[in-house]
């Protein structure tokens, strides 16, 4: 790690508690920063506010380092759980579960929606193989076609059970009120483990990425490596999904900049990804709980509106050496 | 003394067979060129070599012990493999591309001492990327990336270099320039160097043995003056040549007969 990205990772981690701190003032109630607080001010901030803010830190960490991870094992710039139905996939299991009555408890919701996305995430690798290889263009398709059809089933069985808008809304758009002491408890602590070993495994992830041959030649185990990795973001994206829906795009462009940031040297993209990603989707749950007082916007609403031009944008500029190549 | 030797391999894709019970031995120290024509088995010659595929008969032992004995990262650094084409989505510098070549010396979790960085800088060194450290690979030239990469395998320390191609695409100062690399790697430190090559010519300056492939079978193994002549190339190719040995260099040279 140079200066630079020593500097980077410290400016980010300040960034984020500067606007974690200022976001607890921020909402369709204005509290000022330099007057005393009443009660009903402290439960705003405290109880309302302070658990979203550090859902959406999480989710934005955890969706951003997850998006990393994809975009080496699939060795593209372009992927990401999102886009490839992964979550969609988990979004299933999370809703199947829910319509089954296997029980309401966020930590069935999350087990079925990690069978699901695994079984997502194997059904679109498949799809996309041809003859040995992974063309870029079938890897998207897929993916998109999964994610439509994944979408489709979620929302027909939110429609079936009787479920209202909102919820079907939360489950294809997401949303951060699901945030309290349990949702924080197993998102942070999850993400926070699973980040961190995944940090531990960056050298290999580096070497991944100059493809299964070269890794392999480098004495890195790929199948095992790519299974590990693979398991582990499935995991992450499940339990994520389960507390706040599909939330689309962070792990798309989140890493995409801090590649441009700090280069793809894993040990510190990943740190950089994930509080950028943090910083990301706080100012997202700003925007969603304030642009239109005293409505709330599905915050999946925000990243979607950012994140798709941006991700067009990434196609047309690379598309001469990304759609092209392999 | 590592050597490697090949017997009696086999190997088939799906149904068709594309090596057919090839044998030779590898002596440290050789500079050993794989030719032959489009799909006549080189590529899966090399990657059997390197243990990415499994020969279904036959076997490869280094040192005398099985290929398949071996435990990936203790076989990574005793082989090392340059791919024909490697992938530039990640722009790693050239300095972290080589440092990765350590990996095969450094235990899980055990991080780059200046002992690895002392042998990046000895290896960027050889190949004469030193100054590109900094630089990122997609904004290099094929020559000085591919140089890079060879660096990167030197980095693993390893006793046999494979290469697949190693001047695909390169113009012809690009690609003397590898190929007078591998000659000082081999001269200067003993490495044993195998590579594929499409260009005989070239072959027949750097390699001291030349392994000629006709459809997956060993055609002809020897010196480039045994392997190299009109008659097997006529075999093999299907092209009218003649060879002749360069006065100044005394190495064979091969020139094309148009036959119209």
């Amino acid at each position: 790690m140079n200066k630079k990205q020593v500097i980077t990772i410290i400016l980010l981690f300040l960034s984020l508690l500067l606007l974690g701190y200022l976001s607890l003032y921020w909402g369709a109630v204005k509290i000022s920063p330099f007057q005393a607080q009443d009660e009903v001010g402290r439960l705003i901030m405290f109880r309302l506010r302070l658990p979203r803010i550090l859902l959406a830190i999480i989710a934005g960490f955890g969706l951003s380092v997850s998006g990393v991870v994809f975009q080496a094992l699939l060795r593209n710039p372009l992927a990401d759980p999102y886009i490839l139905g992964t979550s969609s996939g988990a979004a299933l299991g999370g809703v199947l579960a829910i319509a089954l009555g296997l029980g309401a408890s966020i930590v069935s919701i999350s087990f079925s929606a990690f069978v699901f996305a695994l079984l997502t995430l194997f059904i679109v690798y498949k799809l996309a193989q041809h003859n040995g290889k992974m063309p870029v263009q079938n890897l998207l398709l897929a993916g998109v076609i999964i994610n439509t059809f994944l979408s489709g089933l979620v929302t027909l069985i939110m429609s079936l059970s009787r479920q209202e808008l909102y919820s079907i809304m939360f489950w294809i758009m997401g949303s951060l009120s699901q945030a309290d002491q349990g949702t924080i408890w197993l998102g942070g602590s999850t993400v926070l483990l699973l980040s961190g070993a995944i940090i531990l495994m960056s050298r290999d992830l580096n070497i991944m990425t100059l493809g299964e041959e070269k890794a392999q030649s480098l004495g890195v185990p790929v199948e095992l490596m790519r299974k590990i990795l693979f398991v582990t973001v499935s995991l992450v994206i499940a339990i994520l999904v389960s507390i706040c829906g599909l939330i689309g795009f962070v792990g798309l462009i989140i890493p995409h900049i801090s590649r441009l940031l700090v280069g793809p040297d894993h040990k510190v993209l990943l740190p950089v990804s994930g509080l950028l990603g943090a910083i990301f989707l706080l100012l997202c749950d700003v925007l969603a709980r304030t642009i239109a007082i005293p409505l709330e916007i599905p915050i999946g609403v925000i990243t979607a509106l950012a994140g798709a031009p941006f991700f067009l944008y990434l196609l047309r500029r690379k598309r001469t050496n990304l759609l092209l190549e392999e | 003394m590592a050597y490697l030797e090949i017997s009696k391999i086999q190997f088939a894709y799906r149904k068709a067979m594309v090596l057919k019970d090839i044998s030779f031995t590898v002596h440290q120290g050789d500079f050993l060129g794989i030719i032959g024509p489009n799909g006549s088995g080189k590529s899966t010659l090399l990657k059997i070599l390197a243990r990415l595929l499994k020969a279904r008969e036959g076997t490869v032992a280094l040192n005398d012990l099985d290929l398949k004995q071996y435990p990936i990262r203790t076989l990574a650094q005793k082989i090392a493999l340059v791919p024909e084409e490697t992938l530039l989505n990640f722009p790693f510098t050239v300095e972290e591309l080589v440092l990765m070549g350590r990996s095969p010396h450094l235990p899980f979790l055990q991080p780059l001492a200046p002992k690895d960085h002392a042998k990046a800088n000895d290896c960027m060194e050889k190949t004469s990327v030193r100054d590109l450290a900094g630089r990122r690979i997609n904004e290099l030239s094929s020559g000085e990336r591919q140089r890079a990469f060879i660096a990167q395998a030197l980095a693993q320390e390893p006793d046999i270099l494979l290469l697949d191609e190693p001047t695909a695409h390169l113009d012809i100062n690009h690609q003397i320039e590898i190929f007078n690399v591998l000659k000082n790697l081999q001269e200067q430190y003993g490495l044993t160097i195998i590579t594929i090559t499409h260009d005989l010519n070239l072959a027949a300056l750097y390699c001291d043995t030349l392994l000629l492939l006709k459809g997956g079978e060993l055609f002809s193994l020897g010196p480039p003056s045994q392997v190299l002549t009109a008659e097997n190339i006529k075999n093999v190719y299907h092209t009218q040549v003649t060879v002749q040995q360069h006065q100044k260099i005394k190495k064979l040279q091969i020139t094309l007969i148009p036959n119209h």
